[in-house]
């Protein structure tokens, strides 16, 4: 909220007490990660006849601190060639996913014509059945184009507007008093120019959101490239980290230093983008 | 205002259409949505159209689908203990999962809105179980959930309570994996907190100079002002809870005792591990009715507590 | 914070121009290209890549280009299958075997063999790799990494326990006699030590007499009383000790912080267990200094049914629409060691597999690795064993493998007598064989 509805001390102490025991649990897995990443294999081995031991302080901070993990498990895989095709694959569909749900959301929120409800409601549906029975027509469809072993599947889809982004942007859209863009529309604006210089500043925040999970979901997406892409070289660090899960005796650091790779671009992302959609519009003299 | 806009300007806008609007208002709405519609036509019809004729099919995916009818469905129907139980415990989840994950997202978002010192660490931390990877996730879970040196049943000791043996216990399975699931809130907790940042601060500045206290600003103003996000993330959070997946493939493949066999998973296991591609999408189809009925009903009571503006 | 915004983009872009990686690309174009799938990651994949390399070194006419695919993946050789568009070579588990033979989407090994070339690989190899690689007396499989299971155990506990290290348990009841005297047991009837505890059914089933299949009648047995009294023989265990103490015992292990490594008999929580040849390698690098020894499976009785078990692995077969089946073959048969034995050995130690044929195990790399880990010796001394049992070549084997373990687990659990167990269990396959078999896929 605002500097005006400012709470008194004993409230934020409270408040940071609350957080702070809230905040262990959801702390815990990365310093656990990270942790792991920097002890060698003796180190996260249980010591023979060692017998029931709670888990303490003492085995979290390693000692000695194996900083080699990193750049060994590093080299484990081409991490320049994956980060790149990664970073490819964010930008294309974080970018189309997010404009082309907005143009979608704004027909669907701001706009009246037949069949609209019932669009809708198909739209949704889409999300209902379960993904594993799509696979393989959907596999089978884009072999038919001739898309097999290209980046076509993986980031054409992703401009046709996500069911997910488009329904939570028609939230948003609908909240924005129609007055606004009536008005607008009486001094002669069309849907076009309402949509672009209306709609769209004010839905920064949404539209920062969505971007956010659009990224991370392509971030994370092992099995799409895995699917569509032939060549070891096309691959991202989802499938990278993938192969340090292999099984018997796996190299247990090097998935930790892979994981805690892996994982920090985004936290850092979410650190420096959450101003963008966590700030308010009201700063924005929308309302 | 809104219905007086309408009625003043769309007869108005008709007649002198081809001066002002060169396309007839009801077309702009299709050119809006065409994207989405033409993905939907090019890229999303034929697998639907073809996973509800395989559900018609024995299909094995290695050779052609054979037409068998309804046997399909008889066969889960009538037939299929494990279907039953699979839908049981999906059912439970949701029952349990969808409420208390509306309830934590609300509350992690109003704390999260504060105005403190640090505020945005806070957030990114309460972000960070979406963001690790599963496998350091389940590790945690492994520990905090083990029975004998785990952190909950050490608490519990503590007090004189022995606790159950969570994960490995076919009546507390389940409990276990809805308590996970309220653990990874943080991607519900950033909508609610996009949409409280949405709410007009002059509805609170009023409130103020009414003499509201923090309790009655929260019920007047904040929730029903969120009820449109709210509402978002109820239908959302049916549809993910009936199709609640890889935890339960992770952490217990479906034991002990297929207490965790969810639906989702018993599909998977049909489709790609024993190769049962038409009963596979029999159930997926026999989750859709389900699931659309169910988001049927909450559209139905919408406009009872979803307030636009 | 915004400056920040800014280098974090450049940084971002400018990675995408320089473009660091190095790119993988053919060394031999004039060659005909075998494409390889397989499943191992991380350092196995390193073992993979280095037999792949060995192989292209001798050839002059192809080239096996390997794709490590991770877990969960078994989804793309399907939708590749579907698609029409397989790999010529690929590795996989034998479940799939039966299913994917009686679907005629893998090529019978033997359609690449001359007879005399199929007489002399059937004489050479183990009964065990011919009996997992077929399907309705065609080869589908060839077997390079099989799994066999042996007891490890620990000489200090026995010695503690007044028991002869050198004299591992013979026999059932000699096991059953040994784990009462290793085991520990607390004043609060918690349990400090498992002596020993049997868990898989199907791992011991054949030292009872028992198993699932009957291949000179063709037909399933599941209701037998073999299989009950194994099941019994299990059931025992907890409840000597209590099922729930043992739930929270086994627990205490699985702390999750080492991952697969897990595994309470280094840790001292068990003195005899059941495992895989995998663990020796494993041990070797993870715990060197551990003190173990292994010892094939016990008899039901003296000398009855000896290093029996159950076998599970990891196969190379030839998908059908395959572009160059010949040129895969020739790949596993350099793997597996049918041409070459000795240079097949390396691959082997390097992996610490299990050989498929003797000539293998006596050639001087194999021995020399024996040597270096003699543990490894229990494995390959059951190798040849006749008592060795497989999955049922049923085309629904991966549903009757879940089913089974979901039983012996509500049977050990107590929440099903062994007789309820086994009756539930063989419902549950009579349905779901008369459903495979109405559809018309037996």
């Amino acid at each position: 909220m605002s500097d005006a509805l400012r709470r008194p001390a004993w409230i934020r102490l409270l408040s940071h007490t609350v957080l702070i025991l809230l905040a262990i649990p959801c702390l815990l897995p990365l310093v656990w990660m990270i942790s792991t990443s920097l002890k060698t294999d003796a180190q996260i081995f249980p010591a023979p006849s060692e017998g029931f031991s709670a888990i303490g302080l003492k085995d979290i901070v390693p000692n000695p601190v194996q900083w080699r993990n990193y750049p060994d498990a590093l080299r484990f895989v081409p991490f320049g060639t994956y980060l790149q095709n990664t970073l490819m694959l964010c930008l294309v569909t974080t970018v189309g996913a997010v404009l082309s749900s907005a143009v979608v959301a704004y027909g669907f929120a701001r706009t009246r014509f037949r069949g609209r409800k019932i669009l809708f409601i198909a739209m949704l549906s889409t999300l209902m059945l379960p993904p594993q029975v799509t696979m393989i027509p959907t596999f089978i469809l884009y072999k038919y184009l001739g898309w097999y072993g290209t980046c076509l599947p993986l980031t054409v889809p992703s401009f046709m507007g996500a069911p997910f982004f488009v329904f939570l942007m028609v939230q948003f859209f609908r909240t924005i008093p129609r007055e606004l863009t009536e008005a607008a529309r009486i001094d002669g604006c069309g849907d076009i120019r309402i949509f672009a210089t209306m709609i769209i500043p004010l839905a920064v925040p949404v539209l920062a959101t969505c971007a956010l999970f659009q990224f991370i979901g392509t971030w994370n997406d092992f099995l799409g490239p895995l699917i569509y892409l032939n060549s070891p070289d096309k691959y991202t660090l989802a499938y990278g980290l993938q192969q340090f899960l292999g099984s018997h005796g796996s190299k247990w650091a090097y998935l930790m230093a892979g994981a805690t790779v892996f994982t920090v671009p985004i936290i850092a992302l979410f650190f420096l983008a959450q101003k963008t959609f966590i700030q308010g519009i009201a700063t924005t003299g929308g309302k | 205002m809104k219905q007086t806009a309408d009625q003043i300007n769309l007869p108005h806008f008709r007649r002198m259409g081809f001066l002002v609007w060169p396309i007839p208002r009801p077309g702009i709405g299709w050119l809006f949505i065409m994207p989405w519609l033409i993905g939907f036509l090019l890229f999303t019809v034929f697998p639907f159209i073809a996973s509800l004729y395989l559900s018609f099919c024995s299909y094995d995916v290695l050779s052609a689908p054979r037409w068998i009818g309804l046997a399909n469905y008889r066969d889960l129907l009538l037939n299929d203990p494990l279907f039953y139980k699979a839908l049981y415990n999906t059912l439970c989840y949701a029952v349990f999962s969808i409420p208390l994950g509306v309830a934590a997202g609300i509350g992690l978002a109003l704390l999260l809105d504060m105005n403190l010192r640090g505020i945005s660490i806070y957030r990114t931390i309460f972000f960070l179980p979406s963001i690790v990877p599963v496998v350091a996730a389940s590790m945690l879970w492994l520990w905090i959930l083990n029975p004998q040196i785990g952190l909950v049943n050490g608490l519990l000791a503590h007090i004189g309570i022995k606790g159950p043996a969570w994960l490995g216990s076919a009546s507390w399975s389940k409990t276990s994996l809805i308590v996970m699931s309220i653990w990874g809130v943080g991607g519900a907790m950033i909508i609610y907190l996009a949409g409280l940042k949405d709410i007009p601060l002059h509805l609170y500045e009023a409130a103020l100079v009414d003499g509201a206290n923090t309790w009655q600003r929260v019920r007047h103003i904040t929730l029903p002002m969120l009820t449109p996000v709210i509402f978002f993330n109820v239908v959302m959070s049916v549809i993910g809870s009936f199709q609640y997946f890889t935890q339960a493939y992770v952490m217990t493949g479906g034991g002990p005792e297929d207490s965790t066999l969810f639906y989702a998973l018993c599909l998977f296991n049909r489709a790609f591990s024993y190769l049962n591609m038409g009963y596979a999408s029999a159930m997926a189809w026999i989750l859709l009715v389900i699931v659309f009925a169910a988001t049927l009903l909450i559209f139905r009571t919408h406009r009872r507590w979803v307030h636009y503006e | 914070m915004r400056l920040a915004v800014i280098a974090a983009g450049i940084v971002i872009l400018g990675l995408i121009v320089m473009n660091p990686a190095s790119r993988i690309s053919r060394k031999h174009s004039d060659r005909q290209q075998v494409i390889f799938w397989h499943m191992w990651m991380g350092e196995w994949k390193t073992v993979v890549d280095r037999i792949t390399d060995d192989f292209n070194r001798g050839q002059s006419q192809y080239e096996v280009m390997a794709l490590s695919l991770p877990s969960g993946a078994d989804a793309k050789f399907l939708l590749a299958v579907a698609g029409g568009d397989p790999p010529d070579v690929m590795a996989q588990w034998n479940s799939v075997i039966p299913t994917w033979a009686s679907r005629g989407v893998i090529i019978p090994l033997d359609s690449l063999m001359t007879p005399a070339e199929l007489a002399e690989f059937k004489r050479t190899c183990f009964p065990v790799i011919w009996k997992i690689g077929t399907f309705r007396d065609h080869f589908y499989g060839l077997c390079v990494g099989l799994n066999i299971f042996s007891l490890y155990y620990r000489p200090s506990h026995f010695i503690e326990a007044g028991l002869d290290p050198d004299k591992p348990p013979a026999t059932i009841s000699q096991l059953d006699a040994m784990a009462q005297k290793l085991t520990i047991i607390a004043k609060d009837a918690s349990i400090r030590r498992i002596g020993f505890l049997p868990s898989v059914l199907q791992m011991w089933a054949p030292s009872f007499g028992g198993g699932f299949y009957d291949e000179t009648s063709d037909s399933l047995t599941i209701m037998t009383q073999p299989n009950l009294r194994t099941l019994e023989w299990i059931r025992g265990y907890r409840q000597r000790y209590g099922v729930q103490n043992i739930i929270r015992y086994e627990s205490s292990f699985l702390t999750g912080a080492s991952g697969d490594l897990d595994w309470p008999f280094i840790t001292g929580g068990y003195s005899i267990v059941l495992d895989g040849q995998w663990r020796v390698a494993q041990l070797a690098r993870y715990a060197p200094k551990l003190d173990y020894r292994t010892a094939p499976l016990p008899a039901a009785d003296e000398g009855e049914r000896e290093k029996a078990g159950f076998c599970s692995g990891n196969f190379m077969i030839i998908p059908r629409g395959a572009k160059c089946p010949k040129g895969a073959w020739e790949f596993m048969k350099h793997w597996a060691g049918v041409t070459d034995p000795a240079n097949a050995a390396k691959f082997y130690t390097w992996g610490g597999w299990m050989p498929i044929n003797q000539a293998i195990v006596d050639s001087p790399d194999f021995q020399q690795y024996l040597k270096e880990h003699p543990q490894f010796r229990a494995f390959v001394d059951t190798l040849p064993s006749p008592n060795l049992q497989v999955a049922p070549p049923v085309t629904y084997q991966n549903f009757f493998m879940d089913r089974l373990t979901q039983m012996a687990d509500r049977v050990m659990r107590l929440s099903q007598t062994p007789e309820q167990g086994l009756q539930s269990f063989r419902r549950e396959i009579e349905t779901e064989q008369k459903r495979t078999s109405e559809s018309g896929h037996e």
